[in-house]
């Protein structure tokens, strides 16, 4: 039962949160400004790729940091050596990992759900070893350095971009965020979305009624994957080193957090928790005047997530929706003595 | 390089070693796992703070012999264990697997950066009269502990199935197992029951921990493998069993000793991850499981 308003506003929301997004490099030149943004789209994209397996079909991948750091090192080592350019080297490193989330998919799938997280933790912890060993390929801890700036022909002239700038950089990020948007809308609603909830919630009678679990799982499981592979991509790009630490078991724990406290499977939730979680630790520091160490905000996180698993399973997104409601009781009972 | 008989014996003999440390973890991941259906994704890192715990007591403020360190550490890791059961798992107990996950995981992120914060990422060294002591057999050289280790791997396994099919505990614990609802009928406190694994798994955990502590190092994140590799070992051994899990965890000991004396040392972490792959594909069912009836 929604509002009937609800549909305009929230497309509005949509619109003009956009815009803002757009507006705000213009108005705000600091250099502080422009990498809190990044941040802020960045785990976005990233938690919108992990609620398509985590929230969507209640496979929680704890997989996302290798396709992220795996992306990376595509765009790093591989796309330089073929001669493509910043677009075809994301597709490409979205393309590997989607292929590779299908292939390990079909082994982790099996049986039961929690051989599939068992399965994608593993492969997280075993690809930042083997990344860390293999130095005459990635550098190991040293880094592989020295990705190419993006650089962009304009038509009908000789001109060419060079994207270096960090607000630049934002602007390649901002038309990715928009895609994994429109990719997130377009699976998640709709007849693919209506599977995705069948199984989520019951496989059995999902297989059932002729939805087969396993098929909605792997997609997911690929497009959320693909999505974490671009993103590396970008990183590499933006950062123009690839470090093991971008494939650290940390990045988990902020995606888990940001879902789950939001409200995982709601776009409205997974957006509230990106915000919430990309700006808090900055607040955090400006509050505080200095950094909080990385260890310290992982004990706060694990305490974050604990609490929110007791007391507030639906997450934020839940809580929401249920006070607006008896809000919502509320004024009608006033209206009707 | 020629092939050496002694050189393999030892490799066999630290691969057994090892294969008893991950079965004594993979058993008390394994007693949670069927007790309660719960998958323990902070169990390593239970581990790591009973390793801990044994370096703190054999270090200089402490000093004790290490008889006593071993009974201390055991009792310690129960009560750690329980408390851990207290304050995450309790509530949660007839949810679904998901929020098991992500609640253990939580606590296994609350350890892990605890550990970095109290002792630093540096790995942690010690060791007691036992692990130095020598015994030459036939050009073999082992230490007394690792024979310890042995003998107390095998007596824990022994000892968990007398005590799971002969004590009136142990019955209980299989009838939860079974059916939580219908023992709830009868009156079994089931939260009770749950509290209770959870210290005997920390018993356990404690035991293993505090025997391999004076062999190897102890380091804050070593929580993550040790995890992978048990449930890897159930996982291999065939799920929802006992005997499938334990011995899978002895051949991922020996298979990993193996690979890290022979092919390469670096990568001898990458082989249980490797082993459990190749199970999924093709003998999904375990090592030694029947084909799960769904």
């Amino acid at each position: 039962m929604k509002a009937p308003g609800s549909r305009w506003l929230r497309i509005g929301i949509l619109v003009l949160s956009g815009l803002a997004l757009v507006a705000i490099p213009q108005l705000f030149k600091s250099g502080y400004a422009i990498n809190l943004l990044i941040d802020l789209v960045r785990w976005t994209i990233f938690a919108l790729s992990f609620d398509l397996v985590a929230g969507h079909v209640s496979a929680v991948s704890l997989g996302q940091p290798v396709f992220y750091g795996l992306g990376a090192y595509v765009a790093a080592l591989l796309g330089p050596k073929l001669g493509f350019g910043f677009i075809p080297n994301v597709l490409l490193a979205a393309v590997l990992m989607a292929l590779l989330a299908l292939g390990a998919g079909i082994a982790f799938f099996r049986i039961r759900r929690v051989t599939f997280a068992i399965g994608t933790l593993g492969a997280a912890i075993i690809a930042q070893l083997v990344v860390n060993s293999a130095t005459d390929l990635t550098g190991g801890a040293l880094c592989t350095t020295g990705v190419p700036r993006p650089q962009f022909a304009i038509p009908f002239s000789q001109a060419i971009i060079k994207v270096v700038r960090p607000e630049q950089f934002y602007y390649l990020l901002l038309p990715m965020l928009a895609v994994t948007l429109l990719i997130y809308w377009a699976i998640t609603s709709g007849r693919i979305g209506r599977a995705f909830a069948s199984v989520r919630e019951d496989e059995i009678r999902a297989s059932a009624i002729g939805v087969y679990p396993l098929r909605y799982r792997l997609l997911a499981f690929a497009v959320g994957s693909g999505i974490a592979g671009a993103l590396g991509a970008f990183q590499a790009y933006y950062l123009t080193v690839v470090c093991p630490t971008e494939m650290s078991l940390d990045i988990t724990t902020t995606l888990l957090i940001i879902v789950f406290v939001g409200g995982a499977a709601h776009l409205r939730g997974v957006l509230l928790g990106a915000a919430l979680f990309s700006l808090l630790p900055r607040l955090l520091e400006l509050a505080g005047g200095q950094a909080i160490t990385p260890a310290y905000q992982q004990v706060i996180y694990g305490i974050i997530l604990i609490l929110v698993m007791l007391f507030l399973p639906d997450g934020l997104d839940g809580l929401i929706t249920r006070l607006s409601r008896r809000y919502r009781q509320r004024s009608r009972k006033e209206a009707q003595p | 390089m020629p092939f050496q008989l002694n050189i393999f014996t030892e490799l066999m003999l630290n691969g057994l070693t090892l294969g008893a440390l991950y079965a004594m973890i993979t058993l008390g991941l394994v007693l949670t796992f069927s007790v309660i259906d719960l998958v323990n994704f902070a169990h390593g890192d239970l581990f790591m703070a009973a390793g801990y715990t044994t370096f703190l007591l054999i270090q200089p403020p402490f000093k004790l012999p290490f008889a006593a360190v071993v009974v201390l550490v055991m009792l310690l890791t129960a009560l750690y264990a329980g408390v851990i059961e207290q304050v995450a798992i309790h509530k949660i107990i007839n949810r679904s697997w998901r929020t098991h996950a992500i609640t253990t995981l939580g606590v296994s992120i609350v350890l892990q950066n605890l550990a970095l914060i109290l002792f630093s990422s540096d790995p942690r060294q010690t060791t007691t009269d036992l692990a130095t002591q020598i015994v030459t057999f036939e050009g073999i050289r082992i230490s007394i502990l690792r024979l310890i280790i042995l003998a107390v791997a095998v007596l824990i396994v022994v000892g968990l199935q007398w005590f799971v099919k002969r004590t009136r505990l142990g019955k209980v614990m299989r009838a939860v197992s079974q059916n939580r609802e219908m023992c709830a009928v009868v009156g079994i406190n089931v939260r009770q029951i749950a509290l209770v694994t959870f210290a005997l798994g920390g018993v356990i955990t404690g035991l293993a921990a505090a025997l391999i502590t004076p062999l190897f190092t102890v380091y804050p994140t070593m929580g993550s493998l040790l995890t992978l590799k048990a449930l890897a070992a159930i996982v291999m051994g065939g799920m929802g069993q006992v005997n499938g899990p334990i011995f899978a965890a002895f051949i991922i000991g020996i298979v990993e000793s193996l690979f890290g004396g022979y092919v390469s040392f670096a990568y001898k972490d990458v082989v249980s991850f490797g082993l459990f792959i190749l199970v999924l594909f093709f003998r999904p069912q375990g090592l030694f499981g029947r084909r799960p009836h769904l």
